[in-house]
């Protein structure tokens, strides 16, 4: 924003988030739900639709494979992508008796289970010690399709991100998106955060704006209270359910600052979980690592948190769209995901002294 | 900041996608497009209006003519369309802001001049909140895509499909009426 005028510079001081990346890929998806309606409503062009895919509902074993890339820089061409060699992935059908909201399946006796372990497992999970000023460095390797016009398929291409969170409002500081530095160009904000800032001061912390102050006074030890808490702080309306809206942002905490969480609250967020609606459970394994996915589901949108079993950490996040008639299409020796995933990532953390460090 | 079907916007010197591409087009103005409709009328309803934007753009590629203006004013033009259905939810959430900053300088005491500043800052977003809910639409459309969506007079003529003179004199007004409320006045 380069406005020098006062009166400018004060309507843009207005409290406004930027669009996220989630914010971009739930429009991006439901442009291509809308498109793919719209196209189904014109019988000249229903021969040029693909095989449907329907299969989130359904139990399936989905062997991935893809040749092994070579390393950053290398392979398919794009800066930074990770080698992964297979993916793995199975997941329990959905229910088709109706939750507490009838909108939303059954949450299922297997997914609360799941919970129940990762719960567990929580209890007695390492603790970090953040440090005034320490900021969180999240390395997030993703997958996400993309389309051309008309183009029944999706390709998928890999979008590797680093951001510098800072915990007091989960802030970005500092992003870079393959490699580079979204700050810097002719529409970077001069005041990065400030907005953000704005809006933690006017607003408090909440589920999307946490702080660890925010967090640690959460009742982690009542999971009723402490689910009723999560709903209280996602807005209701017209179009999503409020488990749809704390199961997203939950994710998005979880992708901020999951390393911040204390055991107790870590245990207490799974078990709190178990009282939303439209939870199944299934499991992810990237070359041999085995994760825990826990789905939520509201219509045909889906999204997965991936946690680790050995932890009980969150590492990633999947977001999986059931009825879409899009094939997609790998990257030249790229992993080769389930017909419906139109999202796949996973992530590391670490506490950081300075956006310079990592 | 977990997921993104887009890439990065293109470099400035890149060509601008051609309508008939819709996921090139997505990839070069969503973000441009959410930020303002996200402003205007919050991030839910900012996502529904720019899906459709970009449909109803697609469906209606024909009917662009570059010789008139660029892709991304004509789509800013039908974003604005859709966003003028919804002008009482805008119109709601620049009275919530306001009432919501002076709420906060209501409870500060502004013992030392940090909070004075922060207690003026505040004041300032409500004035200016108060005075943006207070405009004539046209004129407050005229505004945000000057401030906001940074598009030059000539962009938002055609985005709006008005005379120049007319963004001219809309903007004039517009921030006359911005300047006054920062100024503590209450036009």
């Amino acid at each position: 924003m380069t406005h020098p005028d006062p009166d400018l510079r004060a309507v843009l001081d207005l409290p406004a988030a930027e669009p996220t990346d989630a914010s971009v890929s739930r429009t991006w998806h439901l442009l291509n739900q809308r498109h793919t309606a719209a196209r189904s409503r014109t019988p000249r062009r229903l021969s040029r639709m693909l095989v449907p895919v329907g299969a989130a509902a359904l139990v399936a074993a989905v062997a991935l494979s893809a040749v092994l890339l070579n390393g950053p820089g290398g392979g398919n061409g794009q800066v930074g992508a990770p080698r992964i060699a297979e993916v793995l992935a199975s997941h329990q059908p959905l229910p088709a008796e109706r939750g507490t909201n009838p909108k939303l399946s059954r949450t299922t006796p297997e997914a609360i289970a799941a919970l129940d372990e990762l719960a567990h497992t929580a209890e007695s999970a390492a603790t970090v010690t953040l440090a005034p000023r320490q900021l969180v460095h999240v390395k997030a390797d993703g997958w996400a399709a993309g389309r051309s016009g008309e183009d029944p398929t999706a390709r998928i291409s890999y979008q590797g991100r680093e951001l510098w969170i800072d915990p007091q409002g989960m802030i970005a500081l500092r992003v870079l998106a393959d490699g580079r530095d979204l700050a810097e160009g002719p529409k970077a904000d001069p005041q990065p955060g400030r907005a953000e800032r704005d809006d933690l001061l006017q607003n408090g912390a909440n589920l999307r704006r946490a702080t660890p102050e925010w967090l640690a006074q959460l009742p982690a030890g009542d999971p009723a209270a402490l689910l009723a808490r999560l709903r209280d702080d996602v807005d209701d309306n017209e179009k999503w359910t409020a488990d749809y809206l704390v199961w997203d942002a939950v994710a998005q905490l979880y992708f901020n600052a999951d390393l911040l969480l204390s055991p107790q609250l870590r245990a207490g967020l799974l078990r709190s979980f178990r009282g939303m609606d439209g939870l199944t459970s299934g499991e992810v394994v990237v070359d041999g690592w085995r994760l825990i996915a826990i789905r939520q589901t509201e219509g045909s949108s889906s999204t997965e948190i991936l946690f680790d079993p050995l932890t009980a950490s969150a590492v990633g996040r999947r977001d999986i769209y059931a009825d879409s008639e899009v094939t997609l299409v790998p990257p030249d020796g790229g992993p080769r995901f389930d017909p419906v995933v139109g999202y796949h990532v996973t992530w590391t953390q670490n506490l950081v002294n300075s956006v310079d460090e990592r | 900041m977990t997921v993104t079907t887009q890439h990065d916007p293109p470099p400035p010197t890149a060509e601008p996608p051609d309508p008939g591409d819709l996921g090139a087009m997505f990839d070069a103005y969503a973000r441009d497009l959410l930020r303002y409709a996200t402003r205007r009328v919050g991030e839910q309803l900012a996502e529904d209006v720019v899906a459709q934007t970009f449909l109803i753009a697609y469906e209606q590629r024909h009917r662009f003519d570059s010789a008139r203006g660029g892709l991304l004013p004509w789509l800013y033009g039908i974003c604005g369309n859709l966003l003028r259905r919804e002008h009482r939810t805008e119109k709601r959430a620049l009275r919530a802001t306001a009432a919501a900053a002076l709420a906060v300088t209501a409870d500060e005491d502004a013992p030392d001049a940090r909070s004075a500043e922060r207690v003026d800052a505040q004041r300032t977003v409500a004035r200016v909140a108060t005075a943006l809910a207070r405009l004539p639409r046209r004129q407050r459309e005229v505004l945000l895509l000057f401030a906001v969506a940074e598009l030059e007079y000539a962009e938002i003529a055609s985005a709006l499909g008005i005379p120049l003179g007319s963004v001219r004199s809309a903007l004039h007004r517009a921030r006359t009426k911005i300047k006054s409320a920062l100024s503590g006045g209450s036009r």
